[in-house]
């Protein structure tokens, strides 16, 4: 990849600004170019490819691929059509000899569970105030469309004792191992590699699944058992079905319906919904088409949109400053804005002006795939809360409160059962997520009941897991650099004391009792330190640390400028008209608004519908 | 990244990080290592400069020898088969792992290294080498010579004669071996450059006990930063149109973070790869180990992976 001079110009005012202070820390002026400047670097040295010789074949395509997404995500890149397909490997964002998994003893090294214990635990809930909990579910169903390391072996497991006095059942903890990929002659070398079982591309596959069969299923018409000859999605009364021979029965069915809650299953009910309305739509205009053709454009369509409000509305709630909110609305429409890019389209095919979205496609220095410390830095499970609480939109009176474990895998359906599906929908955008700080971690996440079980109380369970500590040992097996070696890889300021990772002098000491060495502190808990780091942590405004910013503005762009139908392919030709006007008038808001219209009067004065809502009764 | 530099008259240089386009070019039989004095002036003078100074009595070392060089491809066989007999007779540098050992376990400073380095890959050459201050001194000296832009360095060095003295002193300790004099004075370098790298990891809080030595050694290995070519005929590339004494620089240690394997580290699958490439990575290997680093894993084969893998591939998700 050769780079323009401006964008060295721009790669070089990133260093020497990032040198004494973090990008935020500078004038509007000079944090907004700093932020170009730092996705420039990132762009340069920080995307490893992990594809070795021989490369993956990609299958026979299950749809037109010049103008539709396949099931498994092949044939994007017409040159390379393995590329992002489902079970390619994660690529890396830290060089490759640096990503070698951790082996034990050290793996173990502290304690996994010692962490869980004296640095995640929740003892009261630290909410965010200015966010609603869609933020949580949103972001689990985005993650779900973009990576998953699929099941593990039973048989394989990691094992170690938990600390002396810890309660944990018979006083030792087994966490199934991440199988790699299997080694290929171009391996020689190099680290173990992992697959994700997702398509890698921004395509909707939480909803449609990423092969040709999970899709057929989430089509299916009961009455023939063959996908529906409309186009659409099976819905039950606007309701997901359960999911024919689920391990858990009473699950409901999605593309990906794994670590099910109600939030998921309300973000995965609108959008299915949205694809039927899109199927409507289109039908209008081409009254002939086929069902198969109306999926695929709905597809289409219905992806573009998610993409579009996850960029230009989730993630400016999370970055709720004036540098973060630019950064994401140029990355959609450009510098010149929505106003200028509505009223006359593009303006050249760069994505300095009118976006991503129609320049063209550019994988920089490596082929597209996410990342295994993409998948870490996302690992924001302190976003969830405990306890629940069901009120009528109507009069803000509560029906049910529940427990995280009576809102998960197949207790979703009890619950829909007791509250109609928009005062669930109301409760959540009424509701805080936790704040992604240390001793915030969710209870219910850290003692939970084993996937598949029949008992989803943990007090009754055969099986519990602390997903804490598999967090913890999750990145460590899979090379994933410990905090201060990560910053160091993306050319951040490096803290060299527990004194400079957080202000909190308790955090300190606590910090310091467990790991002895700033260097030994692992990724995740070094994000959740610095939210309390002025100097050098998570910038004003943040929802999360800027550690995991860095990635998320080197990949947020990445899922867009790698992927053919944002880039050249994003266009009336290959979306249709309708479908094309679709995604530029379309954003969440109006989501809500056609599928849950009685909630308008709630949201209707929020900026973001991710801040909280109003709650009722309103007049 | 790959970028051009070309000023009509001045200089015409391409720089290459890229591991794919390192492996695509080093298949170019156009690109050689004949420098000859060609092209525009800051190439000739380059090229001048490696001919005078790469070299033993008029014989180019082996690094810069030309593709059809009288023996080359004999020599570079009978050395790697040499290197092969001896790993297979036992630890490499036996005599020196100790040393190396405690130089990644913290003891001694870069000289020191240096003449440890320097000692172990003499023996391979001359059966009593002996890497001393003199010899480390004439090969920092010898390695930096081709590349030095410092005029003032490049005054003093001229007047003390201390680039031809170093290249004398290193000769005679090989006995003229122009292999033996690459090995010593430019190559020792990079094995050093990858031991003051598996020290700085030996002391990485945690490393040692998390890390096997097959880890350990693709972490510290390091390649040569640079390795120049010359174009010997006009070509159309996808680097672009290139003319008879373009210079294109390989570089090889920033295209390591991409592709740690022995294709770019040692160029193995190129005809000028390096015949010390298993001999390094099993002496750092061992230095490792010697230190007291976990040993290496044991080897998976191509293909190996649990048997649920596949089955897992083929399901649907839950």
């Amino acid at each position: 990849m050769a780079t323009r001079g401006y964008e060295r110009l721009l790669g070089r005012f990133a260093r020497l600004t990032g040198r004494r202070r973090p990008w935020y820390r500078w004038p509007f002026l000079i944090a907004t170019t700093s932020l170009a400047g730092l996705r420039i670097n990132m762009r340069a040295g920080n995307l490893f490819d992990t594809e070795t010789a021989p490369q993956p074949d990609a299958p026979t395509p299950s749809a037109d691929f010049r103008t539709q997404r396949t099931a498994d995500g092949s044939y994007n890149d017409l040159g390379k059509p393995w590329m992002g397909m489902a079970n390619a490997r994660f690529g890396r964002n830290a060089p490759i000899p640096e990503t070698f998994g951790e082996q034990p003893p050290g793996l173990f090294e502290p304690n996994p569970r010692l962490i869980s214990e004296k640095l995640l635990r929740r003892e009261t809930f630290i909410p965010v105030p200015h966010l609603n909990l869609m933020v949580s579910a949103w972001l689990q169903f985005m993650v779900h469309d973009w990576v998953s390391h699929g099941e593990n072996d039973r048989s394989l497991k990691h094992e170690f004792p938990v600390p002396p006095g810890d309660p944990w059942p018979g006083g030792k903890m087994s966490i199934l191992k991440t199988l790699p990929d299997p080694r290929r002659p171009g391996d020689e070398g190099r680290p173990d590699a992992y697959t994700n079982v997702e398509t890698h591309w921004w395509d909707g596959s939480q909803i449609y699944g990423s092969s040709l069969k999970r899709q057929h299923l989430v089509r299916r018409d009961p009455a023939t058992n063959a996908p529906r000859a409309d186009g659409k999605l099976w819905l039950e009364n606007e309701h997901l079905p359960e999911q024919p021979e689920a391990k858990n029965p009473g699950q409901e069915l999605a593309g990906v319906n794994g670590n099910w809650w109600i939030g998921l299953s309300v973000m995965h009910t609108l959008f299915a919904r949205e694809h039927n309305a899109i199927v409507d739509r289109l039908r209008i205009d081409y009254p002939n088409a086929d069902g198969e053709w109306l999926f695929q454009k709905a597809r289409l369509v219905n992806s573009a949109l998610m993409a579009k409000i996850h960029t230009t509305e989730w993630t400016p709630a999370l970055m709720n400053s004036p540098e973060g909110r630019l950064a994401m609305r140029v990355n959609w429409w450009g510098v010149l804005g929505e106003e200028y890019t509505q009223s006359f389209g593009r303006f050249g095919s760069g994505e300095l002006f009118s976006g991503i979205p129609g320049s063209p496609v550019d994988h920089h220095t490596a082929p597209y795939a996410m990342t295994e410390e993409f998948v870490a830095v996302y690992r924001m499970h302190s976003l969830i809360p405990d306890d629940f609480s069901f009120r009528r939109h109507g009069t803000d009176e509560e029906v049910m409160n529940a427990k995280f474990h009576e809102v998960m895998r197949s207790n979703v359906k009890n619950v829909y059962a007791k509250v109609p599906f928009d005062d669930v929908l109301y409760s959540i955008a009424t509701s805080h997520p936790g704040a992604l700080a240390l001793h915030n971690y969710p209870g219910s996440l850290r003692r939970m009941s084993e996937f598949p079980s029949k008992m989803m109380d943990p007090d009754k369970a055969e099986v519990v897991q602390d997903l804490a500590a598999t967090d913890i040992l999750r990145d460590r097996e899979r090379g994933v650099p410990r905090y201060c070696a990560f910053r160091r890889h993306l050319g951040m300021i490096v803290p060299k004391s527990f004194e400079e990772l957080t202000d909190d002098p308790v955090w300190q000491k606590e910090l310091k009792l467990v790991y002895g060495d700033v260097e030994r502190v692992d990724l995740l808990v070094g994000t959740l330190a610095e939210s309390k780091n002025k100097r050098n942590g998570t910038p004003p405004g943040f929802g999360f640390s800027d550690t995991a910013f860095r990635i998320f503005i080197l990949l947020a762009s990445r899922r867009l400028k790698s992927d053919r139908f944002f880039c050249e392919d994003f266009r009336p030709e290959v979306y249709t008209p309708a479908g094309f006007a679709w995604v530029r008038d379309n954003n969440f808001r109006s989501v809500l608004q056609r599928h849950a219209p009685s909630l308008a009067a709630h949201f209707g004065n929020v900026r973001n519908v991710f801040f909280p809502w109003s709650k009722g009764p309103l007049v | 990244m790959t970028r051009r530099i070309r000023i009509p008259g001045v200089v015409d240089l391409v720089r290459i990080d890229e591991p794919d386009v390192i492996a695509q070019v080093s298949r170019e039989k156009r690109l050689d290592r004949d420098f000859v004095e060609t092209g525009p002036f800051l190439n000739r003078y380059i090229a001048r400069r490696v001919r005078q100074i790469l070299q033993v009595d008029g014989t180019p070392l082996p690094s810069v020898a030309p593709r059809d060089y009288v023996h080359r491809a004999e020599k570079q066989a009978a050395l790697e088969e040499n290197l092969k007999q001896l790993l297979a007779n036992g630890d490499p540098a036996p005599d020196h792992l100790d040393a190396l050992a405690a130089y990644v376990k913290g003891v001694g400073g870069d000289a020191t290294v240096g003449m440890a380095a320097q000692e172990a890959i003499g023996r391979l050459f001359v059966s009593d080498y002996r890497g001393t201050g003199k010899t480390w001194r004439a090969a920092c000296i010898f390695d930096a010579a081709p590349r030095n832009f410092n005029p003032l360095r490049g005054i003093m060095w001229a007047l003390t004669a201390a680039v031809w003295r170093a290249r004398r002193t290193l000769a005679r300790a090989v006995k003229d071996n122009p292999a033996g004099m690459h090995a010593t004075g430019i190559a020792v370098h990079s094995l050093v450059r990858s031991l003051k790298a598996m020290r700085e990891l030996w002391h990485e809080p945690g490393a040692r006990d998390r890390l096997n030595a097959d880890a350990a050694v693709a972490r510290s290995l390091r390649a040569p930063e640079q390795v120049l070519r010359q174009w010997a005929a006009p070509a159309v590339t996808g680097l672009g149109e290139m003319r008879p004494g373009a210079l294109t620089m390989l570089q090889l240690d920033a295209a390591r973070t991409r592709e740690p394997g022995t294709e770019i580290v040692f160029m193995s699958e190129s005809w000028s790869r390096c015949p010390a490439t298993l001999w390094v990575a099993a002496l750092l290997r061992a230095v490792w180990t010697r230190a007291g680093g976990a040993p290496a894993a044991a080897a998976s084969a191509p293909g190996a992976a649990p048997a649920a893998k596949a089955a897992r591939a083929a399901g649907v998700a839950p």
